[in-house]
């Protein structure tokens, strides 16, 4: 009877130990879960966007496929010209928009019409207009743009695969020509690879929900591919598809508004 | 009658055969030489009517139809471009004794390239193109090297003029110097175009400073004989963009009320022309665009003198005196500007509007529909011109697009207004449009 008393004593405290240690490593993940990181805000958006943009100066082309309930409506083929302090030149190359050129100097933008020869000074208003903002296809920085803060590690749904741990930044636009007011952005939490961004605009309304698709560009872990999920209108998909990313600076004058409608842009 | 034009006047054609072997010599940049090309088409089947005017013979219907199309294609292989129309006029016609022509037109033909010189880049233009320096979107009083007619209802080709330019691009703009002959053209313009036409020499600087672009152009030729012209753009915030122009000049052709009814409308040589736009552009979040211009062009008849040439038709035709004398009256109407003060309205939605609203949310067809309305205003005697545009796109694949447009036009206003005593009483046009 001693003997069964021991057992079960022995029973009942290795069940206790057990319980013990879960609970102390529960506590060690959840804590590790919601603390916050050691690197800055700053330094993670940065390698964040090392991931979509790994140079300063570059030429990525892009192909933007536009699907509504489900079935490619159409497509659209951009190169996009980026160099530092906010400048890009984006060159369409479509045969429907062939000849159309828009440039961002900061928050000042230019677009070219097919067959114009005059650029349009347009406002970041209407910048943002059109199915495949241009602002989604030329942005592929943050860390210029917006300024972030630290909301929170999750645990994140991934729709296909399993779920993966995340830090939760929110940004808020630091420039009037940043394409959106506000983003939820989450990262995984040891690469800061972006997984899943939420858009808002000015007004405050939910526009668009995008996921980033990891893969490898150059033997480097990239985003190959973004899916903007359209939340004003659900029917619509964007997926944009980074097909090149190559380090290449362009000659200064090609970031002049006069110098859009030279017939040497539309050879990029 | 069939017709066919490619013509260039002989020093035009001397140019562009220069031009040819000055490409041959400066450096090129490089380019990848393959041959780009890039088609447009239009057909357009308009159904016009009439009304009697004052100033014009009347028309044998009150309301007729008419198809046109036009073929447009942008060549480009390395530093050349060129733009080539082929323009089908009344292919059919409901007014008898009007018959079909065709017209081919080289609406652009250049070369484009860079040199250096002690060390500094200079990009050159030669051969036939469009100069658009102008801003605004009614009217761009700085289109100097050749007025551009302005938001068309149907088929429109605009070509370019003889150009010899070399730019220098510096961090802050351009610099151009330019030599221009606006002759080289292959459509007929109207009298006063031909009177217009002219050479000449002249100078720009466009710069950047900050939010504000402005250009500034000095420029000499053998009709005005000495212009200054400027404009100024500045976007203020997220929605609002400002702009203004204007270009004063020495010399300008217009015509003149005479003196007595037994004299005809002529055009003359007159001196200080001046012309000035101001507008702004306003574009919210969910794609709502308006612009809103004044612009005043002192080359044309102002509000006294077109009352005084109404009366003056009014009583030629209570004579019974010739009618060629009343007619002459119509000539002002070859000004690039009917009255001298304009205000036009402008609005847009962008396709994108359509997603904001539970009503259009879910009706797919309004997705690629978006509609444009725009108001041309006389403030001195209320004529009003009102435009729309409705236009679909039917079909955008990215290699292929085909659009369907409706687009109406009504010229109205008080009885005594240019506007109302234009013979176009309204138009309504059914426009197919593609581009591959």
């Amino acid at each position: 009877m001693c003997s069964r008393l021991i057992s079960n004593c022995f029973i009942f405290n290795r069940k206790r130990i057990q319980q013990l240690v879960f609970g102390i490593l529960a506590s060690i993940l959840a804590c590790n879960v919601n603390a916050q990181p050691e690197k800055t805000v700053e330094e993670i958006l940065q390698r964040a966007d090392q991931y979509r943009l790994d140079s300063d100066a570059a030429k990525v082309v892009s192909q933007v496929l536009l699907y509504e309930n489900g079935e490619l409506e159409k497509t659209r083929q951009y190169t996009v010209y980026t160099r530092p302090e906010r400048e890009s030149l984006v060159v369409s190359k479509s045969k429907v928009e062939a000849g159309q050129k828009m440039l961002m100097l900061g928050d000042n933008y230019w677009l070219l019409m097919p067959k114009s020869r005059r650029p349009i000074r347009i406002t970041p208003m209407q910048k943002l207009l059109g199915e495949a903002s241009v602002g989604d296809i030329s942005t592929l920085t943050w860390s210029e743009d917006y300024q972030g803060q630290w909301v929170q590690a999750v645990e994140l749904n991934l729709p296909e695969t399993e779920n993966v741990l995340v830090n939760q930044l929110e940004l808020t636009a630091k420039t009037s020509g940043a394409s959106y007011q506000r983003i939820e952005l989450w990262l995984e939490k040891d690469s800061d690879f972006p997984i899943k961004a939420r858009m808002y605009l000015r007004s405050g309304k939910l526009a668009k929900e995008a996921w980033f698709t990891k893969g490898v560009r150059d033997a480097r872990t990239s985003v190959i591919e973004m899916t903007l999920l359209d939340r004003i209108q659900p029917s619509k998909k964007t997926v944009i598809k980074y097909q090149e990313v190559l380090p290449i600076e362009l000659d200064a004058k090609y970031y002049n508004p006069a110098y859009l409608s030279r017939n040497n842009v539309s050879g990029l | 009658m069939h017709r066919a034009i490619f013509s260039l006047p002989a020093s035009s054609l001397l140019l562009l055969r220069s031009l040819l072997l000055v490409s041959l010599l400066v450096p090129r940049l490089v380019l990848a030489s393959t041959l780009e090309t890039s088609w447009d088409w239009m057909v357009s089947f308009e159904h016009h009517e009439s009304r009697n005017s004052l100033y014009l013979p009347e028309d044998q219907d009150e309301q007729w139809q008419s198809v046109n199309a036009l073929l447009d294609v942008e060549l480009r292989y390395g530093q050349w471009l060129g733009v080539l129309a082929l323009k089908g006029n009344d292919l059919y016609s409901s007014q008898s004794g009007v018959e079909s022509d065709s017209e081919g037109i080289v609406r652009e033909l250049f070369w484009q390239g860079t040199t250096s010189l002690s060390g500094a880049d200079f990009d050159l233009t030669l051969g036939k193109a469009r100069v658009d320096w102008g801003v605004g979107y009614g009217y761009r009083p700085l289109d100097i090297i050749k007025p551009y007619r302005r938001n068309p209802v149907g088929i429109q080709v605009e070509e370019g003029a003889g150009v010899a330019a070399v730019s220098y691009f510096d961090g802050n703009g351009e610099w151009t110097l330019i030599y221009a002959d606006s002759s080289w053209a292959s459509q007929l313009g109207n009298d006063l175009d031909q009177q217009n036409e002219q050479q000449g020499i002249g100078i720009r600087r466009y710069g950047l400073v900050g939010n504000s672009e402005w250009q500034g152009v000095a420029y000499y030729d053998d009709v005005r004989r000495g212009l200054l012209g400027g404009s100024w753009v500045s976007v203020l915030d997220d929605a609002w963009e400002l702009h203004a122009s204007a270009v004063y000049q020495s010399e300008y052709y217009s015509y003149s009320l005479p003196e007595s009814l037994f004299e005809s409308v002529r055009s003359e040589k007159k001196n200080h022309g001046l012309q000035t736009l101001l507008g702004l552009t306003w574009t919210n979040e969910i794609g709502q665009s308006v612009i809103l211009e004044y612009w005043y062009d002192s080359r044309s008849w102002n509000n006294g003198q077109w009352k005084q040439a109404y009366q003056q038709a009014e009583q030629i035709n209570g004579n019974g005196m010739p009618v060629g004398l009343r007619y002459a009256y119509a000539q002002p109407l070859q000004h690039v500007n009917l009255v001298s003060h304009n205000v036009m309205l402008h609005w847009t939605q962008d396709p994108i509007a359509w997603q904001y609203w539970n009503w259009s949310q879910n009706v797919s067809w309004l997705q690629d529909f978006t509609p444009t309305f725009d108001v041309l205003f006389s403030p001195e005697d209320n004529g009003v011109i009102a435009t729309q545009w409705l236009r679909y796109a039917a079909v955008d694949t990215g290699s292929m697009q085909f659009d369907i447009e409706i687009a109406a036009r009504i010229l109205t206003g008080d009885k005594q207004s240019v506007y109302r005593n234009l013979s176009d009483k309204r138009m309504i046009l059914l426009n197919l449009k593609g581009r591959f």
